[in-house]
């Protein structure tokens, strides 16, 4: 034994390369089931709405009273009997008997790059294990893959928006896994999408595939001695290929702008558009994270009412959100979808920094649900009236909500068993689908079943 | 009895190797593996391969068709060992004017800036930091001394004092983003400087002790305790980094204060154990500093004269040219796996492919004063560096750690796009941050902040292409779909691709005389693949190009550009 296992790696993606837009193919035996649980299966596809920075959850879905909250934030009981700012999410207030808020989530960090690899992951950063530790998405597209139909053109996961930095850490991928696993990487800031072919340069483009098919001898030559990577690179061709001749396409990737102002005509609402568009055209799209940035408030949070950092991304989001669950219900979509809504934690409650600001804060934080048989309109958990600490968890686990108890739900509903492992990581560690060790504690994370019943 | 053919080829490369004139050691273990190992051997490759490999690799660039042309037509033996020295820069002579064409330099300079993350944190200090290295690189600094000098360096600011910036670098602010967490600041500094210059990663030990978590990753490791990453850190805890005069973020780098203290508080780490010794210690031998030496100075000997040193260079610019380290993962050392004579226990193994390749290579390096281009032309000039990277038959996975075959490897995001301007003859030019100056190649600039700026299409290209940023994203060599479609769809390719004026195709196709069709189907093929047309390759582009000649011309640079052996190499 060497702990690096490369032999396996190579094995395993070479098993895998062609089998991205073939669908059926066999995958090693490397992954292990725990013990029988029953996943429930109520989603097809999964929406993640990624609020990049730590969204302000007094100010917003657990809505606490201060002298130094605005007035116009305008809050009033809603008709579902709770306190909401209607003032800062005007059409979303319309939209939450689709929606099941959870007040009593919590957060493991307070360092933005550390919180989104959680989020992103589940798991707890690693040093020895960071480089092989799967995103969330990626185990998804992984579990996706054998359930591949034919038709399918559209790859299992899709990643919008999110732009890698220094602060937020670069967007988590396949790790371990086969590189089909990781994610399509989207920027709709850049309109222009390489997959979309204008209708006029179709033939000039037909013709250059087909004389790459027929000239390019180095494809030709290819079989299983070649290098992984150039296999690897033809058939993404050839699935990117699919994916820009599907007919499809262009309803999915390209919007009018009479779709986008729906959606606020911000890149966030491109990408819930879009996201919607893959949803719509089931075409193998499992897991959509959309991330909007600007979430971390650390001056200025209100500003001159509504001038405030806070405003602007709550209107982008309260747009391109109260957009998607509004197009999802009419398109009947809803009831397959799972649409989740979170920050990587929340921000400190009470009085304002000398900044204006708040800082980050990992006990309180909300996490939204809606779609997949998810009861719209109800509450879970309660914080104490500054919103700095849970004072009911709302659900049976009682404990907070956290990271790990969202991807539980996310397998679950996805119909995956949250208890497998890949056994044959680099590191020679086991890596858990959800790890219960999360800092120094073991816990029983489990799916927040109580949002079905 | 027959005797495979594979076992044949690499006898003879084995005996050409010992009876060389002067024997190359690379080769000597190398094909002495592989014979031994009974493992099938690729062929050597061909002029073609060879050239278009060594010119990616040792300049970052393709060779342009002139001299493709030349070097396949000559019939010299000693031709490759020519194009070999051609690639190194003369060394700059007294009162003359350098040489102003220095791809090797670009090259080399943009791997430095990268290795040390020279990035837009240090403002004015990324050009200084990279004019620093490139000065070192042209005058052929012994790179012990190149390193001696990043980590004891002193300056008053480093937008003046370019090496200072390595140190700098690794400065950690405290939540705040003001004050300066001078005891985090030196165990990056530690941290750092014992992954590039040992090998060794001390990541781990830098929040807990390695027993309970590294047992299965890594056994050197799994025994060192996070004191001992303290007593290292403590080599850099006399030293004042700070930003200074005001001016956010140049930085001033001095030995002023009075030393590692334990009782202040990590803002990136759990906290420290008050209780422990951290009088500064070398962690691979326990040497101290001497009486009255200074810490930076006593580090920078000790780092560099232990013989892990020299491994670890050698083994990190193998990987670089080889595809893959004697040690796979240049800073993922096992310092417990690393002598045949004293071996692991079970199930332990060795961890180099080749441990008496890499501890030659390592004392070549150190015989002949730490000399890059010693070091460099040694591994090029092998014979395990001019195979083919076509697999023999018979071949398996398994067989890549014997080096008997080429690792095929993507281009790197800058040789890509330098290539693809390359192809299309598109003039790029990209401003220098902080200077009047301007690149003329990815490869020149100074960090990915000068193409943003500059290009923003061409930089949305790099970044899908895993372009290094110099922060929280590493260099990546990996395929992805946005790749493929980039290149098949993207504008920045549809521009490129066309006869536009002043690119390839516009001089090729409207030179006076006109050449014929075959002649510029020659030229592509030169200009991207390195190597000439096959006959039907040739009849097919000729083809191409009878009816609507310019815009076949331009569906046989898409044809090119979107070959897998032109984006592999």
């Amino acid at each position: 034994m060497t702990p690096f296992h490369r032999r396996h790696l190579l094995r395993l993606g070479a098993l895998t390369v062609s089998g991205f837009e073939l669908a059926q193919f066999l995958r090693p035996s490397n992954v292990h089931a725990q013990s029988k649980v029953t996943p429930r299966g109520s989603a097809k596809s999964v929406i993640f709405l990624n609020l990049q920075g730590g969204p302000s959850q007094m100010d917003m879905f657990d809505v606490k009273m201060g002298k130094w909250a605005p007035e116009n934030r305008d809050v009033r009981s809603t008709p579902q009997g709770y306190q909401f700012p209607y003032g800062l999410l005007p059409k979303l207030a319309d939209r939450l008997g689709d929606l099941a808020v959870v007040r009593s989530a919590s957060a493991w960090e307070t360092v933005h790059s550390r919180g989104q690899y959680y989020l992103q992951t589940g798991h707890a950063v690693s040093p020895a294990r960071i480089k092989e530790a799967p995103a969330l998405g990626s185990v998804i597209a992984y579990e996706a893959f054998q359930h591949r139909r034919s038709t399918d053109f559209l790859p299992p996961f899709v990643a919008m928006n999110y732009e890698p930095s220094t602060m937020y850490g670069p967007l988590q991928s396949e790790g371990c896994l086969p590189a089909d696993c990781s994610p399509l990487i989207l920027d709709l800031k850049d309109r222009n999408l390489p997959f979309v072919l204008d209708a006029k340069d179709r033939p000039r483009f037909d013709r250059r595939w087909e004389l790459l098919k027929k000239m390019d001898t180095s494809r030709h030559a290819l079989d299983d001695s070649s290098p992984q990577g150039m296999r690897q690179f033809d058939s993404f061709g050839r699935a990117v290929h699919k994916m820009m001749t599907n007919p499809a396409i262009s309803t999915v990737l390209q919007t009018t702008p009479e779709e986008r102002a729906a959606y606020g005509s911000t890149p966030f609402g491109d990408a819930c558009l879009i996201a919607r568009n893959m949803v719509a055209a089931d075409g193998g799209a499992k897991f959509l994270l959309v991330t909007q940035p600007g979430w971390d408030h650390h001056g200025n949070i209100y500003g001159k009412l509504g001038k405030g950092g806070l405003y602007k991304t709550c209107a982008d989001l309260d747009a391109a959100f109260s957009a998607l669950l509004l197009d999802l219900r009419r398109l009947k979509l809803l009831d397959s979808t799972l649409v989740v809504c979170m920050g990587e934690f929340g921000r400190t409650p009470g009085e304002l920094t000398p900044l204006a600001g708040r800082e980050h804060y990992a006990d309180t934080m909300f996490a939204l649900f809606a779609g997949a048989g998810v009861k719209g309109g109800r509450l879970y958990g309660a914080t104490d009236a500054a919103g700095a600490h849970i004072t009911d968890f709302g659900w049976s686990a009682k404990r907070p909500v956290y990271p790990e108890d969202v991807c539980t739900t996310i397998y679950s509903a996805l119909g995956i068993d949250w208890t497998k492992r890949i056994t044959n990581t680099p590191s020679g560690r086991d890596f858990l689908y959800v790890d219960p060790a999360a800092g120094t504690k073991s816990i029983n994370f489990r799916e927040v079943a109580e949002l079905y019943s | 009895m027959r005797v495979p053919l594979f076992s044949l080829l690499a006898a003879a490369l084995l005996a050409a190797a010992l009876h060389a004139e002067e024997p190359n050691l690379i080769d000597r273990h190398i094909f002495g593996k592989i014979q031994a190992g009974r493992v099938p051997v690729a062929a050597p490759a061909s002029d073609s391969e060879f050239l278009r490999r060594v010119y990616l690799d040792v300049t970052g660039r393709l060779p342009d068709p002139a001299v493709t042309r030349k070097f396949l037509a000559d019939s010299d033996p000693q031709k490759r060992t020519k194009i070999i020295d051609s690639l190194f820069p003369v060394l700059p002579i007294s009162g003359m004017r350098s040489v102003s064409e220095a791809p090797f330099l670009d090259r080399w300079t943009y791997f430095f800036d990268d290795l040390f993350r020279n990035g837009q944190l240090l403002q004015e200090g990324i050009n200084t930091f990279h004019d620093h290295i490139y000065k070192s690189l042209t005058l052929n600094i012994p790179y012990d001394e190149f390193v001696r000098d990043l980590i004891t360096v002193n300056a008053v600011s480093t937008w003046a004092t370019g090496s200072a910036n390595f140190i700098a670098r690794s400065h950690v602010f405290e939540g705040d983003g003001y004050q300066m967490n001078h005891e985090d600041t030196a165990d990056e500094i530690a941290i750092n400087s014992t992954k590039l210059f040992l090998g060794v990663n001390l990541e781990c030990i830098s929040c807990h002790d390695g027993a309970n978590h590294l047992e299965k990753v890594n056994l050197w490791l799994s025994s060192r305790k996070r004191a001992e990453m303290w007593r290292q850190a403590s080599y850099f805890g006399k030293t004042f980094i700070d930003p200074s005069y005001g001016r956010f973020p140049h930085f001033q780098v001095r030995d002023s204060r009075k030393g590692y203290d334990l009782s202040t508080r990590s803002s990136l780490r759990p906290p420290r154990n008050k209780k422990a010794d951290v009088t500064p210690t070398f962690l691979l031998t326990g040497e101290r500093p001497l009486p009255g030496e200074n810490y930076r100075q006593a580090y920078a000997r000790q780092l560099t004269s232990h013989p892990q040193f020299a491994r670890a260079a050698v083994n990190l610019f193998w990987a670089e040219l080889m595809g893959q380290g004697i040690v796979d993962g240049p800073f993922d050392f096992d310092l417990a796996r690393q002598d045949p004579k004293n071996p692991p226990p079970a199930p332990w193994t060795i961890q180099p492919s080749h441990p008496e390749l890499l501890d030659e290579l390592a004392a070549d390096f150190r015989n002949h004063g730490y000399d890059l281009r010693h070091l460099f032309k040694r591994i090029v000039s092998s014979r395990a560096y001019q195979l083919s990277g076509k697999a023999p038959a018979g071949w398996k996975s398994t067989y890549d750690s014997y080096f008997a075959r080429r690792m095929t490897r993507r281009l790197s995001a800058e040789q890509a796009w330098d290539a693809v301007a390359h192809v299309a003859g598109h003039t790029q030019s990209y401003k220098i941050t902080y200077a009047d100056k301007r690149a003329a190649t990815v490869m020149q600039t100074r960090s990915p902040q000068d193409v943003e700026k500059s290009d923003k299409p061409t930089f949305t290209a790099l970044q899908a292409f895993g372009q290094c940023d110099r922060y929280a994203i590493e260099a990546s060599r990996k395929p992805t779909m946005v790749q493929s479609a980039i290149l098949m769809n993207d504008r920045v390719i549809r521009e490129r691709v066309k006869v536009a004026k002043g690119s390839r195709l516009e001089t090729l196709l409207r030179a006076d005389p006109a050449p014929s069709n075959a002649a510029v189907v020659e030229e592509l093929y030169l200009t991207a693949l390195s190597r000439l047309p096959t006959r039907e390759e040739s009849e097919t582009g000729v083809e191409l190009l009878r009816e609507y000649r310019e815009q076949g011309a331009e569906d046989l640079v898409w044809v090119l550009l979107n070959r897998l052996d032109f984006l592999f190499y």
